[in-house]
């Protein structure tokens, strides 16, 4: 009985598993993997005819923004807007903005605008920006803006 | 007679299979996390894998090619290029493999148990979009 036993032991060991295998699973998380920065506000200056007030009229600055992308980003400028001008102006302003630098957009344009970014350096984003009105501008201050988003 | 010479027989058969039985018994996951270079994600820069496989005989261990599971919506994954390395150490010896995105493969010595130290990196020259990745790595023994 004991020899019978011992031959019992020897087949259920040969029937024993012999293949195994398991995924392994590595994650990670990217994030900020784009900064934005305005070293430079722009100035915008009245033109000689006094309907355009811009940043690249005579005394004018354009705005300067420096972007660093670690990845596929999208950097989106919104349309330009007035933000502030003196009491007493009448409005019916059109406010345009252009660019050029990291990209181009050589003409005014009032529409939002995206720029695809891949993996770039600190680079400059200079950007130009226009307040165009017929019937001219009222003494005073005015601010004009587009928000930058990175995504 | 009969009974000792089947005894025999069994006794000088070459190993069965299950002699180089083997499992996983432990496995960890690893974290993927950027480099120093932009364009990598790696878990030398994060936390490896770490698999503990128990086999006698010169278990055959293999190690997949790995793959990219998941990445958020908009990362060009065709331009990306996943690699797997590993170092593994048995009782009497040792193996290791370097980045590679094929299978590698290799057999340990007689031992208990074999551990497995595996690292996976991405590789994306494009960089990459903020979100989550997912690399798999498939390790069998026989």
């Amino acid at each position: 009985m004991r020899i019978p036993a011992v031959i019992a032991l020897v087949i259920c060991a040969a029937a024993g598993p012999a293949f195994a295998s398991t995924d392994v699973t590595f994650t990670g998380t990217v994030s900020d993997t784009c900064t934005l920065a305005v070293p430079t506000p722009g100035i915008m200056a009245l033109s000689t005819d006094g309907t355009i007030l811009g940043s690249d009229q005579t005394l004018g600055v354009p705005a300067t923004v420096t972007v660093l992308s670690l990845g596929g980003n999208t950097l989106t400028l919104s349309a330009p807007t007035l933000t502030s001008h003196p009491p007493g102006y009448a409005g019916g302003e059109t406010v345009q903005m252009k660019f050029s630098g990291l990209a181009s957009q050589p003409s005014y344009v009032s529409t939002q605008q995206t720029i695809a970014l891949g993996l770039i350096p600190l680079t400059d984003l200079i950007v130009n920006m226009q307040v165009v009105n017929a019937n001219g501008f009222a003494q005073g201050d005015y601010t004009a803006k587009t928000v930058l988003t990175c995504s | 007679m009969q009974l000792r010479g089947l005894i025999a027989v069994l006794l000088l058969a070459p190993p069965v299979p299950a002699l180089a039985a083997c499992n996983v018994l432990v496995s960890t996951s690893g974290v993927l996390a950027r480099t120093g270079d932009a364009t990598v994600l790696s878990s030398e820069s994060g936390v490896p894998s770490v698999i503990v496989i128990s086999g006698f005989l010169n278990p055959s261990i293999s190690i997949s090619d790995p793959r990219l599971e998941s990445w958020p919506p908009g990362f060009d994954w065709t331009s990306a290029t996943v690699e797997a390395s590993y170092q593994a150490a048995w009782t009497l010896g040792s193996s290791s493999g370097g980045y590679s995105s094929g299978t590698q493969s290799f057999s340990a010595g007689i031992g208990l148990a074999v551990t497995v130290t595996l690292n996976n990196r991405v590789t994306a020259a494009g960089g990459f979009r903020q979100g989550n990745y997912t690399t798999k790595t498939t390790i069998s023994c026989s």
